[in-house]
């Protein structure tokens, strides 16, 4: 995939590996390693009927990208969904406030639950769920448009939240990790009053604010820090960014996040699916699809996270941008020497 | 999930094997009004139900498989009531319930009490905790005490009927099915909600019926106040035969005409530009 942004971690490289370090004969990821700290985070199921969609999400999870979506977005009354059915691919419950089209059957097996306490938004830009949306969600009503909720019904303020996560634990038998989606722009707000509260970890949502990659990377560390000084410096931290690179992805996972959401790679594969009912309908076809176009983007994400693995953030990047190494804590490198060529850089 | 107590199963007493057992066939007279397979406690009053109980269980961990294993085998038999004892504030008792039995819990419970239930009834005789009858979708569940706050919570089908009062966002997001609280309910009854109904037999906190749409929501006694853009109005007649219905199904004493209903303004104002909406004119 071509890099679409000019983002500002562009403006981070990696960092050679010292002349002086022994070769690892054995440099690969074990095969039983699936995750590959990659999610997609909220495909527009409706989009393509529920049978293409299982096809699709049982396709890309094969390749490691957790996948986001409730058993009615997968499969039908008459029809069972074989991505669910197959334990070993990742699957992520999308917990939003309304709640709408969850059954009992969607905590049965679920490896992470996304707990939204943030307002979804339309494709219009609107702060609710359009007819589209709410036909494949089940709810039946005769409104156009339904407005979203910013907590779930239960609570009326944040710090309430852990009343929500503890009925996730008993739905769940507390198998699934539960994770606590927050907005980029509220995470001074609201991060403090949920600290102390029994999640697995937090996604955060940058993409929807417009914020640039570099600014959430510097958010992560923030909220890293954060945990480190309360004893939970391993919590799981996953990031929802705006359209990245594959090269750019690895440098968010190699500075902070556990995990980055790659819609913009997979949402397509919805959009062509709907111009054409009869394309790709058959599960290798997809499969290979996702082969074709991404394969080689994850590829890559790995295996630049892997290399930068058994060094620390600090010495995997480097930058020549005084700012951002100090915003980041990251080596600056000189380019002095070189002079205005390398300053223009 | 269990609170901090521990289930307890008493001595003289030990969970019904049900595999051993038919459901639909119990080979055990309801008529004598002792349990199926263990001694009834001399010291516990027995309920209208219990007099008819079939079974009684322990509730261990495994109660859920239990009931399911006892369950009618069709939902047209005649379904087996069952008694569970020792279930003394477990959250999450009944949770995800499908079966075609009729059960009565003697005990208070804790959070979640049938949540995401579709099928099965319930009595319980005691206080439950926070959002019974969370994301309910088919199934009645009966409480004898007071309930928490976030009751019938995300409901879609199915009753939830509290015999106390209940605390906070009664009924918040419901689509489906009825809530009815004999008693009080807090603040944020209604919020959000989609569709279903909301029926309250005492008075009502702040803001009943916020950003509700679609709800019926009829209320017997006072409202703290109102969420902005809704009103009371009368009942209409269609309303009043509704609700009298649901009254002598649910054994809630009074009439129906005591109860006001609970509408947006703009709904109400095209009510009444419908001619004979809101009094019609038989003349």
């Amino acid at each position: 995939m071509e890099p679409e942004l000019n983002d500002g971690l562009d403006r981070l490289v990696w960092m050679p590996e010292p002349m002086e370090a022994p070769v690892r004969w054995v440099d690969h990821e074990p095969i039983s390693d699936r995750f590959a700290g990659l999610f997609w985070d909220d495909p527009m199921w409706h989009y393509v009927k529920p049978s293409i969609a299982d096809h699709w999400a049982k396709a890309v999870s094969s390749f490691g990208i957790a996948v986001s979506a409730l058993t009615r977005d997968v499969a039908t009354e008459t029809m069972d969904s074989s991505w669910l059915e197959d334990a070993t691919l990742p699957r992520i419950l999308p917990y939003r406030n309304e709640r709408f089209g969850i059954r009992r059957s969607d905590f049965d097996r679920v490896d992470v639950v996304d707990v939204r306490v943030t307002r979804h938004r339309s494709e219009d830009g609107r702060w609710g769920y359009n007819r589209e949306e709410l036909q494949r969600l089940g709810v039946v009503t005769e409104l156009p448009f339904v407005a979203s909720m910013g907590l779930p019904p239960e609570i009326s303020k944040v710090d309430q939240l852990d009343r929500t996560i503890e009925s996730l634990r008993g739905l769940t038998s507390g198998k699934s990790k539960i994770l606590i989606s927050i907005s980029a722009a509220s995470v001074a707000q609201d991060f403090p009053a949920l600290m102390s509260m029994d999640w697995d970890g937090f996604v955060l949502r940058g993409d929807d604010d417009g914020f640039d990659g570099l600014i959430l990377a510097s958010i992560l560390r923030h909220m890293r820090s954060q945990l480190s000084s309360i004893g939970k410096k391993n919590s799981m931290l996953w990031v929802v960014p705006p359209p990245l690179s594959p090269d750019n992805i690895a440098k968010l996972i190699v500075l902070a996040a556990d995990a980055v959401a790659v819609d913009s790679w997979c949402d397509p594969f919805l959009w062509n699916s709907s111009e054409s009912s009869s394309f790709l309908s058959s599960e290798d076809r997809c499969h290979n699809q996702v082969q074709t176009t991404i394969g080689s983007d994850v590829d890559r994400v790995r295996g630049l996270v892997y290399a930068a693995k058994h060094r620390q953030a600090s010495s995997a990047l480097g930058t020549t941008d005084s700012e951002i190494s100090r915003l980041l804590d990251l080596p600056l490198i000189s380019t002095s020497a070189f002079g205005s060529i390398g300053k223009s850089q | 999930m269990t609170a901090p107590t521990p289930p307890r199963r008493p001595s003289h007493s030990s969970p019904v094997n049900p595999a051993n057992h038919s459901a639909a066939a119990p080979d055990k007279s309801p008529s004598s009004g002792s349990s199926g397979s263990v001694d009834q406690p001399a010291t516990e009053p027995l309920t209208e139900f219990a007099a008819q109980i079939d079974w009684e269980i322990g509730a261990p961990q495994d109660h859920m498989e239990m009931i399911q294993a006892m369950s009618a085998a069709d939902p047209d038999e005649v379904w087996p009531n069952l008694r569970i004892f020792n279930a003394d504030r477990t959250h999450f008792f009944l949770a995800g319930l499908n079966a075609s039995v009729r059960l009565q819990v003697d005990s208070p419970l804790g959070s979640h009490v049938m949540a995401y239930a579709s099928h099965g009834e319930a009595r319980i005789v005691g206080d439950v905790g926070h959002s019974a009858g969370d994301g309910l979708c088919g199934g009645v569940m009966r409480i004898r005490g007071n309930a928490g706050d976030g009751l019938g919570v995300g409901m879609t089908g199915g009753t939830v009927a509290v015999y106390g009062s209940a605390g906070d966002r009664v009924g918040a997001l419901i689509r489906g099915g009825g809530v009815f609280v004999r008693g009080n309910v807090g603040n944020d009854c209604g919020y959000g909600a989609l569709g279903g109904m909301i029926v309250i037999g005492g008075n009502a906190g702040h803001r009943l019926g916020l950003a509700s749409q679609n709800v019926s929501i009829f209320i017997r006694g006072k409202v703290a106040s109102l969420a902005d853009g809704m009103t009371e109005a009368p009942l209409r007649k269609r309303e009043l035969l509704r609700l009298g219905m649901v009254m002598i199904n649910a054994s809630i004493r009074g009439e129906a005409k005591e109860f006001r209903r609970i509408v947006p303004v703009e709904t109400l104002d095209l009510e009444k530009s419908r001619r004979g909406e809101v009094n019609p004119s038989w003349r």
